[in-house]
């Protein structure tokens, strides 16, 4: 890692000479101080992971400032409202656009990367309880924003990519986002670049979790039904002809047993009303069954 | 090894037939009248070797004969009597049955049988090998690279025999080029051998290296596992481990590898693919327990582009320096096993014949001593991660550190390699990727340090991540001990080394250094680390700040290693010393080596009341020796209940899918009956912080030390922030409340308790399972602070100003639950989750007390301040006609007087905060109104 210790100092003697030479914080185009919003954000050079040199202009409309020659931030007061940024390298790697959340008040967008080309960033997001696609979610890498589509599949276009040194590009951490989970993150340390574009894989998220604590394990479960006999019913498991288990179910009629490998015959009973006894093999200890009986 | 498993399956199929051939040749025998089963099969036996090992001399003649005149060509069958193997012992026939003419004693040509491990005393002849290379063909190596090979065994044939014993079975060894195909993994971990190609030949399957020196050490691995032939063991642990161990011992015996090679570079490969030198105790780690080293899937797979290779070499790496520890001891250890295996070839298949065997070995062999680094040898395998053939199952995290050469200007570098990856029940691997980890640095105070931003996080993929902090000099060149906590998901690896002055000197690196653990001094004690060997003491360093170091160079050949050594922890108060801590530790080969001396590391939990019989939620406050939870249960494999939640997954995974026993972590168990004595014996870092690492989601977690603590003894570390108080967290990182599970009434078939409620707690307590919820995407760890760890900081959290009581429901079979009611400053009427908390649901019969606020049943249910209250409070899983209790207790502020209503009769009483209420329960679910006010 010392490599990065060299492009820190490197940074901090490109800073000083551009501050000798009195180049810091001249300012693009436009007024810089009109908008009603601020925007913060660094630019990043994604070929070193430093800020860019020369100094990059981050332009609003017609509202613009130069990054910091010493950490890449950047401020920028915009009119509200504002979606999108445009960032000029002032260098051979040409302007980069940046779509943002529509400015409404202060916001902070992160690290946006700059480099010699432009990748398209893949990925597929499921939800890692079930494994079914999650739409909507939002993506962020290197700057660039993306949303899934119904498949859970997002793309992400004009993403900087170096040329030579992948040191920086590899430790950009993404982010994805969906309001019914938790927030994931993902890398591309070790994805290929086929055809200008880059395959994050599937990118797992966790749903956020019940206000409570999940009920104990089981391996048999159902709901005894309809709810007015399956409510706190008495629900028996037998074993050749013998009652094993017996439990009440709850007030919506679900039931639940944690019983160790075999075969069982199971059925409910509320008051006079009785559910016929349904078979049921548990080969193993990880084998689980949902059983739904219904009392007549 | 599952190509042996069909062999032997193979051989059951022909047995009859072998017999009846068999029984044929000695019509003699049968003349004497009526024989015992015994007898036959004794005689069918007799017959069969003499038949065999005429067909072996055979065999090895005609081969002989052909590869002299050149005739010799792989494939080509030729004719050779069919080769028949019988055994009279129960558990096993072994026969080899060739109808394609394999040239081999033992086993068959296409379309035949192979032979494989049968159950009984093996009858066959043995000698040496002969090397077999293919002169052309994709097979064929470079002609120098196939000199090469040879002339490494040739030269080394009689240090192989010496250290590993002759081969089990002599004969032709086919060595195949297998550059172009072999797996990157096999290819790293030094070729393969196949006792059966499926052509009827053993075979070595060799890459070509690019240096003479990796290929010759390489080979030697691959000639020892041939000459373990078909009759090896079942597991990796043992076969690649013992392996290895003798291939190191062999390259460093002086004449035993050819002239013209370079020792050094010899070395360097050992160092780099075989031995781990002096840092085996930090890399003693459980997420090295495998069945297979490399998983199924991961055999073909390559390697990733990073570089990085993932598990598999570390478990090679460290299996062969856990056995060269005992071949440091006993040098032909390896050899006098091996002929245990030979002569039962069932027995390398069986572990515990196999650790019983190991100590028979060391009772022979040095009858005064008969121990491994100081242990009888099941003790000492017990404390080797890596020799457990037990695959860890869930996601496992292994960390290993090494020191980077220190230069000017280094306090210690140190590389911290983490491998991320989880096992299915089929043994696969898959290496994780996308997952970020905070790793946390801690001095010996366990204050949290940072070194540089790009320490501060380690992005893995495809298994692997890594960062090098250089650690900071805090006490101007004085030693400490640092813990390097890598926490991922659920799973922290800790590793703690010695920094600063402990580590280097003046810029050079010391060669002996290590930390401390579990010591308490009195004002003026000192404490000092001596070396001896042979009973000679050749060091003694200060311990400071629980790490020491310092240069031992040359003296008694220490730097060179091959001996055992003798480190005690020396406790100085006044004129008296008192030994704390005594380990004889194996040195098997050259360089530095780091010690742990952690005082009472080794410890057995007796949990308080056992494990009860039903379902119940089980902590593990200490590492337990083995992974095999049906053994620590004493359970039948296919009748233990074990299931631990994944908030990630949103399931219970169950055994055997589910990770092995782990401290910090709980278990739900449900046993039939109950074990009334029920103990866990493990490591135990004393008197150190302990880290826990949580997932979004619900937790399930446990205090990881012996000692009950309270929640203003655990802190909350988030990702790069600084530790926090855990009632700081609460309510922001974690949940306003964590659980323990409190089973119901008992089954009334079962008469064991299968269902149960969760109840909210306040403490701690060491062997108690936990539900803890984290609220941060990125995750948190707890660290557990021990009471006496010295100058831990515990910022005063800020509690909300109001008033708090209890009410308490008793049942008279002594079930109870509680709810927790108030008037806070800041709270609301409506639910708040940064002040109130629900209730966990019941499951199945058990007692239950709920608040309730609008759709929400709460636990604790927190108002606005100032104003009278009216708490609903309804109440399930009363025992109907039967008595119970409601008590209250005061948590904070002054509550007067309040009222409580009786919804079932309407009847108001006037309680104070030491009332007791005596109810009949008239309905399993029953309500009360408490109208409350508090200041």
């Amino acid at each position: 890692m010392k490599y990065k210790t060299i492009l820190t100092v490197c940074g901090l003697i490109a800073a000083t000479i551009l501050l000798s030479l009195g180049l810091v914080a001249c300012g693009g185009g436009g007024s810089g101080s009109s908008g009603s919003i601020t925007v913060t954000g660094i630019v990043l050079d994604v070929e070193t992971g430093a800020p860019t040199n020369p100094q990059s202009s981050v332009q609003a409309g017609s509202l613009s400032t130069l990054t910091s020659a010493v950490d890449g931030s950047f401020s920028l007061n915009v009119p509200s409202g504002t979606s999108s940024l445009s960032v000029d390298t002032n260098g051979p790697d040409g302007v980069f656009t940046f779509a943002i959340p529509p400015a409404t008040a202060t916001e902070d967008v992160g690290d946006l990367y700059v480099g010699p080309n432009k990748v398209t960033v893949t990925g597929t997001v499921v939800d890692a309880s079930n494994n079914n696609p999650v739409q909507g979610a939002t993506i962020d890498f290197a700057g660039v924003l993306g949303t899934t589509n119904a498949s859970g599949n997002f793309s992400l276009a004009n993403v900087a990519y170096p040329n030579s040194s992948f040191a920086a590009f590899q430790g950009i951490v993404g982010s994805v986002r969906d309001p019914n989970y938790f927030a994931g993150t993902f890398n591309l340390s070790n994805a290929t670049l086929t055809g200008g574009s880059i395959d994050a894989g599937t990118i797992l998220l966790t749903p956020l979790s019940s206000t409570t604590p999940p009920p104990p394990p089981g391996d048999l479960y159902g709901t005894v039904t309809p709810a007015a006999l399956g409510a706190n019913s008495t629900v028996t498991v037998s074993q050749n002809g013998t009652p094993f288990r017996q439990t009440a179910a709850d007030n919506t009629g679900s039931y639940s047993f944690w019983l160790p490998p075999g075969t069982y015959s199971i059925s409910a009973v509320n008051g006079t009303h009785s559910s016929t006894p349904v078979n049921v093999t548990i080969a193993s200890t990880t084998d689980i069954h949902q059983l739904n009986l219904t009392i007549n | 090894m599952k190509y042996r498993t069909f062999l032997f399956a193979a051989m059951l199929g022909i047995a009859a037939v072998s017999r009846a051939t068999v029984l044929t040749l000695n019509t003699a025998l049968f003349n004497k009248g009526p024989l015992t089963r015994a007898e036959v099969v004794a005689a069918a036996d007799a017959e069969v070797t003499t038949f065999e090992n005429n067909a072996y001399k055979l065999s090895q003649n005609a081969i002989e004969l052909r590869q002299k005149l050149g005739l010799w060509k792989k494939g080509i069958p030729f004719s050779l009597p069919v080769v028949v193997r019988l055994s009279s012992k129960t558990g096993g026939t072994g026969a080899g049955f060739g109808t394609g003419g394999g040239f081999n004693h033992y086993s068959a040509g296409p379309g035949g049988f192979g032979g494989g491990p049968g159950g009984g005393p093996r009858q066959l002849t043995s000698g040496p090998l002969t090397l077999q290379f293919d002169s052309s063909g994709s097979e064929a190596f470079p002609v120098a690279y196939q000199q090469l090979l040879q002339s490494v065994f040739n030269q080394a044939e009689p240090t192989l025999n010496l250290l590993f014993g002759n081969p089990a079975v002599g004969g032709v060894v086919h060595v195949a080029n297998f550059d172009s195909t072999i797996g990157d993994r096999q290819a790293v971990a030094g070729g393969y051998y196949l006792p059966n190609n499926g052509a009827g030949m053993p075979e070595i399957r060799f890459p070509v290296y690019n240096a003479n020196e990796t290929a010759a050490v390489n080979f030697i691995h691959c000639l020892l596992l041939a000459y373990l032939g078909p009759d090896g063991y079942s597991s990796d642990s043992f076969e690649e481990g013992l392996v290895r161990a003798v291939t190191m011992k062999v390259v460093r015996t002086a004449g035993a590898m050819p002239s013209n090679l370079d020792p050094t570079a010899m070395e360097n490969v050992l160092e780099a693919d075989y031995d781990v030198l002096g840092f085996y105790d930090w890399d003693n780690q459980r997420a090295l327990s495998a069945a297979s080293f490399i998983a199924p899937n991961l055999i073909s797979t390559p390697l990733p582009a990073s570089g990085g290779t993932g598990l598999f070499l570390d478990r090679y790496i460290m299996a062969g320096s856990a056995w060269a520890k005992v071949l440091t001891e006993y040098p032909t250890f390896a050899a006098n096993l091996n002929q245990q295996i030979y002569a039962n070839p069932s027995l390398g298949s069986n572990i515990p014949g196999l650790v019983s065997a190991a100590q028979t070995i060391l009772n022979t062999s040095r009858p005064s001593a008969p121990t491994v680094e100081g242990y009888p040898f099941v003790n000492w395998y017990d404390r080797q991660f890596v020799l457990q053939p037990t695959s860890v199952f869930g996601t496992r995290l292994f960390s290993q550190v090494l020191p980077i050469s220190p230069t000017t200007g280094d306090f210690a570098v140190f590389d911290i390699a983490a491998t991320l990856f989880s096992t299915d029940s089929s043994g696969n691997e898959k290496l994780l990727s996308s997952v970020t980890g905070y790793p946390i640095f801690w001095d010996d105070q366990y204050q949290r340090f940072t070194t540089s931003a790009q320490d501060a996080q380690m992005a893995f993929n495809n298994g692997d991540a890594n960062v090098e902090p250089n650690l900071p000099d805090l006490y101007a060149g004085q030693e400490y001990r640092a813990t390097l906590d890598v926490p991922v998901l659920d799973q922290v690896a800790r590793v703690m080394v010695p920094a600063d002055g402990a580590y280097t000197s003046s810029g050079t690196g010391n060669d002996f250094y290590g930390t401390t653990a579990g010591v308490t001094l009195n004002t003026g004690d000192t404490l000092n680390v001596t070396v001896s060997v042979g009973g000679t003491q050749i060091a003694s360093f200060p311990v400071v700040n629980d790490a020491f170091g310092g240069t031992i160079g040359s003296l008694n050949g220490y730097d060179t290693g091959g001996l055992q050594i003798t480190v005690s922890l020396v406790q100085q108060s006044g004129t008296t010393n008192t030994t704390l801590l005594t380990r004889t530790i194996d040195k098997p080969g050259p360089g530095a080596l780091a010690v742990n001396m952690f005082v009472n590391s080794e410890q057995t939990y007796s949990y308080p009341n056992g494990l009860p019989g039903g379902i119940s939620m089980v902590g593990i406050p200490d590492d337990p020796y083995t992974s095999d939870v049906a053994a620590i249960l004493g359970t039948p494999a296919n009748d233990t209940l074990v299931a631990r939640y994944d908030p990630s997954t949103v399931n219970y995974d169950f055994y055997p899918d589910v990770e092995p026993f782990e401290a910090g972590h709980s278990y739900f168990v449900n046993l039939n009956t109950s074990i009334p004595n029920f103990a866990l014996s493990g490591r135990e870092q004393s008197g150190t912080s302990r880290c826990v690492a949580l997932k979004p989601g619900w937790n399930m977690v446990s205090l990881p030390l012996l000692q009950s603590l309270q929640t203003t003894s655990v802190r909350v570390v988030h990702a790069t922030d600084f530790p926090v108080d855990f009632a700081t967290a609460e309510g922001t990182l974690i949940g306003k409340d964590f659980f323990f599970f409190a089973p119901g009434a008992n089954d009334p078939i079962a008469g064991t308790p299968q269902g149960g409620t969760f109840k909210p707690s306040t403490t701690f307590d060491p062997g108690v399972g936990y539900f803890i919820e984290d609220l941060a995407p990125e995750g948190v760890t707890l660290v557990f602070d021990p009471g006496n760890t010295a100058n831990i900081a515990h910022p005063l959290a800020s509690q909300p100003s109001g008033w708090e009581m209890k009410a308490i429901f008793t049942t008279a079979d002594g079930h109870s639950t509680e709810d927790i009611l108030g008037g806070l400053i800041g709270a609301t009427d409506v639910y708040n989750s940064s002040f109130d908390t629900p209730l966990p649901p019941v499951l199945g019969v058990g007692l239950q007390a709920a608040s309730l606020n609008g759709p929400t049943r709460l636990f604790r249910d927190e108002r606005s301040y100032g104003k009278w209250q009216n708490f609903t409070i309804q109440v399930q899983g009363l025992p109907v006609g039967k008595q119970f209790t409601l008590s209250f207790a005061r948590d904070q502020g002054i509550i007067r007087y309040f009222t409580v209503t009786n919804n079932q009769t309407g009847q108001i009483q006037t309680c104070f905060i030491n009332s007791q209420l005596t109810f009949t329960a008239t309905a399993a679910t029953e309500t009360f109104t408490i109208r409350a006010i508090g200041f």
